[in-house]
């Protein structure tokens, strides 16, 4: 029996899969990851391109009403390998961004959590741009936290 | 009788308008930037729950984040300035990172002086305090080596989509006009 994942994963996921499909058709040797933690393992080489789901708001869709409105703040994590690759990337995805993109409600056979199916239900839309600034970590001296940049949007599906 | 009715708004009750929206916005702008302070800092206590809280947090990021009123009718939550000197690491922990150096070995100790729990090894769960302090022989300090990064909080971003929604529902009630009817 399949097992099938509810709405906040698959806006997360959603988003991944469109960075990831877009920078393989459009640039070279990008990672995307989901993951935070993921980014600074040993194996997983910069540029690196992190997209999670940081915070759902919920509220209901008018007083009485069983339908809820969730939005989404999902966040961008840029780690690039130069400055300028850093502000390339960040154009980029604000650019892919803008006019939403593809969501997709995903599920996996039971025992495979690797392979993921997709059905295409609607679209995802950037409701608001929350912030998109350079990230100095201080003190650090990894080469992944050297160019950094955090992209923050507000995210809905239609209904 | 004839009964003259007022149409529309008259130059007086516009000004009398726009003063009562000022003077209701600019204390709502107050309020609202010490609601913004309080939703920031039960973010960050929240942001480290999973994690428990370490014995001995003295809430320095906390203390470190201030309402400062800029202006007269504008306000700033969190100085990057002062931050950077009282709290340098509020950028690691909204953002996070790798907290030390490229050979990632830091010295100190938890508690009191212990060396690492090598139960706790890999966890992230004890709930001792790290003190750093530079190495020193038979100075107390122990070698850490840190394996996974400081995780992201996002605090901030979290706190900026809150406001955009908060100032969209308070813009609405300062602004309301005053309705007008003379005969």
């Amino acid at each position: 029996m399949a097992s099938y994942f509810r709405e906040s994963r698959n806006v997360e996921l959603s988003l991944l899969y469109y960075l990831t499909n877009s920078f393989t058709s459009d640039w070279t040797g990008i990672t995307t990851i989901k993951t935070f933690n993921d980014v600074y393992a040993k194996d997983v080489n910069i540029p690196i391109v992190c997209v999670r789901l940081s915070q759902t708001t919920t509220a209901r869709t008018e007083i009485g009403s069983d339908t809820l409105d969730n939005k989404y703040l999902l966040i961008i994590d840029v780690f690039a390998r130069s400055d300028a690759q850093r502000l390339d990337l960040t154009d980029y995805i604000k650019d892919k961004l803008k006019s939403g993109w593809v969501h997709y409600d995903h599920s996996h056979a039971s025992g495979d959590n690797t392979t993921l199916d997709r059905t295409a239900n609607g679209r995802d839309y950037v409701v608001d741009f929350i912030d998109d600034s350079k990230i100095d970590v201080i003190g650090s001296t990894d080469e992944k936290d050297r160019y950094r940049q955090s992209i923050s949007v507000s995210v809905r599906k239609s209904s | 009788m004839i009964t003259v009715t007022t149409i529309g708004t008259s130059p007086q009750q516009l000004i009398d308008i726009t003063q009562s929206v000022y003077l209701k916005t600019k204390k709502g702008l107050e309020e609202t930037a010490h609601e913004t302070r309080k939703h920031m800092v039960e973010i960050v206590e929240k942001g480290f729950q999973g994690k428990g809280k370490r014995d001995g947090s003295t809430g320095v990021l906390e203390d470190a984040i201030l309402v400062e009123r800029l202006d007269e009718d504008s306000f700033g939550v969190g100085n990057i300035a002062s931050m950077n000197v009282v709290a340098p690491y509020w950028g690691l922990l909204n953002s996070g990172g790798m907290v030390s150096p490229k050979a990632r070995i830091v010295p100190g100790y938890f508690g009191n002086g212990s060396p690492p729990d090598l139960a706790m090894k890999g966890t992230g769960v004890g709930k001792e305090r790290f003190n750093y302090s530079p190495f020193v022989y038979g100075g107390g300090s122990f070698i850490m080596k840190v394996n996974s990064p400081i995780g992201a909080v996002n605090y901030i971003e979290k706190t900026q989509d809150w406001l955009r929604t908060m100032m969209t529902l308070k813009f609405y009630s300062w602004t309301r006009q005053v309705k007008y009817s003379k005969t």
